[in-house]
């Protein structure tokens, strides 16, 4: 596995490309043939775009070799989950229903991609409409986790995860409502950044929930993440969503060091609330240690109760995703799978009222989180509770809680990285979470924890050897 | 929580086509959504909080000619 170009990161890609010693063309053909040769086992893709991406690798290469370089996305393989619209390029959310859908546009944050130059290999996996769960009676079949392809590799952005772990894209693009980046991210073991709400356009991405959505990047590592961000995150005047806080610098201060940044842990959560293995538990006080060590000062700190967060995901994404499906519903139900049509279905019978009252909750404890993160720079928590489980076995929706959905109802920034792995070798997550719109610094924790431990230096397996 | 019998609340979201296998899931589902409203209603006082909902951003006029 070691100096196949398919495990560098895209920093040190980028840094590559940019000095002339790898090729995208070359890059793009050793993704292609990696698709080719493993994803029959993980389905990680549902559709592979190769001679576009052979193209825009040619294209990317002789526009560097001419000088004109665009920044460190030119010319690298991404993955793009499968409910972000390609121009002239089917996006079906994994649904029979958007079986013969293509768009006439890209996606706001494709579009920004492509002017940067990065390579799109293909459109990604996804649970039906980014909430079916692991389904069976769609067209595609569901992604595999790449450590152990009889387990879930959580979703909604499974194929995403999946891919980037699997070493079959350099990025990828997930979406996340209820934690459909960081559940992936945590049970394929790469960092995945659901963003500050409205930083990253949800223009031209097949909605679920207009006030949760939250489209962002999934990458091997923090720092891949931040150099995704530094191209997606602009104002879009298109998504009535979007903010415009300015400019951001996503990278120049990973690698500062975190001395004297105050850390709070939400110990409730995953010691009360909802209690975490305690294989998940060791590795959280190994990363506070980790933290402590480098000068950071810990903390314990208090949200609400995990379950009025969950009531809210339920009573605000319900609503909000039926009304998007309800002509599908009434009308050609037989068309979805059952779990995402059980699962939408459920939101027409919310009543007007409790959806109100649950958004004016939903305010009162945006406020309460404000207050408490005055007193602190960061939060940090598992992001799963277990370590992987079985394809298809576990409920996301009646099942055992997690710790990813506060933070779509608080629209706070949250990171999940890789903080190790069980002893047989399936990886275990942390999350990082910061105020509005510090989204570098949440960034720069998870990079300087990546850095100080050795879990990026193992892949999946996948019947290679293990070092990479 | 509702006592309307569960396929009375189907019709009147216009959900008779609902397939019948995935009905009693949806109820489970339902009442869960039920609950949660119960939950969070009357756990919280809102008399000293004006709603959030609705924001008016300041018009732009086009420059004149």
């Amino acid at each position: 596995m070691s100096g196949d170009p398919c495990f560098l990161t895209i920093a040190e890609a980028s840094r590559q490309i940019r000095a002339g010693t790898l090729s995208p063309v070359t890059l793009a053909e050793a993704f292609l043939e990696r698709i080719a040769g493993l994803d029959g086992r993980l389905n990680s893709f549902i559709r592979v775009l190769g001679d576009d991406a052979l193209a825009e690798a040619r294209t990317a290469a002789a526009e560097i070799a001419a000088g004109n370089w665009r920044g460190p996305l030119h010319g690298i393989p991404l993955g793009i989950k499968d409910i972000y619209n390609t121009a002239g390029i089917a996006t079906t959310g994994h649904s029979a229903l958007y079986r013969d859908h293509v768009p006439a546009e890209d996606a706001t944050t494709i579009r920004l991609l492509r002017e940067a130059g990065a390579v799109i290999l293909g459109k990604t996996a996804t649970w039906e409409f980014a909430i079916g769960g692991v389904s069976f009676d769609l067209p595609w079949p569901p992604a595999r986790n790449p450590w152990d392809t009889a387990l879930d590799p959580a979703g909604s952005s499974s194929g995403s995860g999946a891919a980037v772990a699997a070493g079959l894209c350099m990025g990828a693009m997930g979406t996340d409502t209820g934690g459909s980046i960081r559940s992936p991210a945590a049970w394929n073991g790469i960092a995945g950044l659901k963003p500050s709400y409205g930083l990253v356009s949800r223009r031209g991405v097949l909605p679920l929930s207009f006030t949760l959505d939250h489209a962002g990047p999934m990458c091997w590592t923090s720092e891949d993440c931040a150099l995704m961000m530094q191209v997606l995150a602009r104002h879009d005047p298109m998504d009535p969503g979007s903010a415009d806080p300015g400019p951001i610098d996503f990278t120049s201060g990973l690698g500062s060091g975190i001395r004297g940044l105050r850390i709070g842990v939400v110990r409730h959560f995953f010691e009360a609330d909802a209690p975490a293995d305690t294989v998940v538990t060791d590795a959280m006080e190994s990363a506070l240690g980790i933290f402590a060590g480098q000068g950071a000062i810990i903390r314990d700190v208090s949200l609400a109760p995990l379950e009025t967060y969950y009531d809210l995901c339920a009573l605000i994404m319900g609503p909000e995703a039926y009304a998007i499906h309800e002509q599908g519903l009434t009308r050609t139900p037989e068309l979805y799978g059952s779990i995402a049509r059980r699962r939408i279905a459920a939101g027409a019978f919310v009543s007007g009222a409790d959806y109100v009252n649950a958004l004016r909750l939903r305010a009162r404890l945006v406020a309460q989180a404000a207050a408490m993160m005055q007193e602190v720079d960061l939060l940090v928590m598992p992001t799963r509770h277990t370590p992987p489980e079985p394809l298809g076995e576990f409920d996301t929706i009646m099942g055992a809680r997690f710790y990813t959905r506060p933070f779509n109802v608080l629209g706070l920034p949250a990171l999940s990285v890789c903080s190790g792995f069980t002893g047989n070798g399936l990886p275990l997550s942390m999350q990082i979470v910061g105020r509005p719109f510090e989204d570098a610094l949440v960034l720069k924790l998870g990079d300087a924890f990546e850095k100080a431990t050795a879990f990026r230096d193992v892949r999946p397996a996948l019947g290679e050897s293990v070092a990479a | 929580m509702s006592v309307i019998p569960f396929a009375e609340r189907l019709r009147a979201r216009q959900l008779d086509r609902f397939p019948e296998a995935d009905r009693a899931d949806l109820e489970r589902l339902v009442q869960a959504g039920d609950e949660a409203a119960a939950r969070i209603r009357g756990s919280y006082s809102y008399l000293e909080e004006p709603s959030n909902v609705f924001r008016l951003v300041p018009a732009k006029k086009a420059p004149q000619p």
